[in-house]
């Protein structure tokens, strides 16, 4: 049952980078990337990693692509125009390119092969244990560091972000 | 078929490589952010498979669990950006965007 699922998800994933690639309209290419990022969300929580599948959701499904279509639709542009980049015209200008990242695709994969096959690496079986009680002890102790540093991040991000997306004042060029 | 580390690993290749192949060929910004996001993802959900070995630890979970705030920031800022260069060059083909400052 727990390995259907897996592959459910692992399968929606990779159609979602399928479309992710192969779509030449931008708002499909947007759509693809919520399929393939819950997908990826749902293989979290298969593996017991529930509050990371959660956050997954939340944060990208609900906040960047959110985000990413709030700026789609700013833009002006017609968000279903087609991307010159990806029809069949320009095919034989990305053909390099291309062929480079399937090399690099099966490079991978072999790397991982090894990795699984030499490793002794202890077969991912989904822990039932919730990941919750973890990720409070672990940011109040271990990571507490890194914790605060990433909310002064957020926040420097926050601000920086408001002011680089306001409204420029008539005369654009004494902004910067 | 109890082997489910090697499918979650090719997983992750095939999104890294998706979103490298979408980075390099898309004329639209926007399409270029959500191929990072793409490589962003395959990169955490490596930490995670790998974060397993660990057991109830769950350090590969912790770090992947910065990793998706910090792309959430970065994410936030670079769309920003876009939307500006936007207004200043009335393009978002980054092959067209060659000026450095006016």
């Amino acid at each position: 049952m727990q390995q259907f699922v897996l592959f459910l998800f692992i399968a929606i994933s990779a159609l979602g980078t399928l479309t992710v690639v192969f779509s030449p309209k931008i708002l499909h290419v947007t759509f693809g990337l919520l399929v393939a990022l819950f997908g990826v969300g749902g293989i979290y929580v298969t593996l017991g990693a529930d509050f990371l599948g959660i956050t997954q959701i939340l944060v990208y499904v609900g906040g960047v692509l959110v985000l990413l279509l709030f700026g789609l639709m700013l833009s002006k542009e017609d968000p279903l125009s087609l991307d010159e980049g990806s029809i069949n015209s320009a095919w034989r200008k990305n053909m390099p390119i291309a062929l480079g990242c399937i090399l690099l695709f099966f490079i991978l994969s072999i790397i991982s092969g090894q990795a699984v096959a030499y490793l002794d690496f202890p077969q991912v079986n989904g822990s039932t244990n919730s990941m919750v009680e973890n990720v409070g002890i672990n940011t109040m102790t271990r990571y507490l560091l890194p914790f605060e540093a990433v909310s002064i991040l957020l926040l420097a991000a926050l601000i920086g972000a408001a002011y680089l997306a306001r409204r420029k004042a008539a005369n654009p060029r004494k902004v910067f | 078929m109890e082997n489910f580390t090697f499918y979650l690993l090719i997983l992750g290749a095939f999104l890294f490589c998706g979103g490298l192949f979408v980075v390099l060929t898309k004329k639209n910004t926007i399409g270029v952010l959500v191929g990072i996001e793409l490589m962003i993802n395959a990169g955490l959900l490596n930490f995670l498979v790998f974060g397993q070995a660990d057991g109830d630890v769950n350090g590969g979970g912790m770090f992947a669990l910065f990793g998706i705030i910090i792309a959430a920031a970065g994410a936030a800022v670079a769309l920003a950006i876009v939307l500006n260069v936007f207004d200043k060059l009335k393009t978002v083909n980054p092959q067209e965007i060659k000026t450095l400052k006016d």
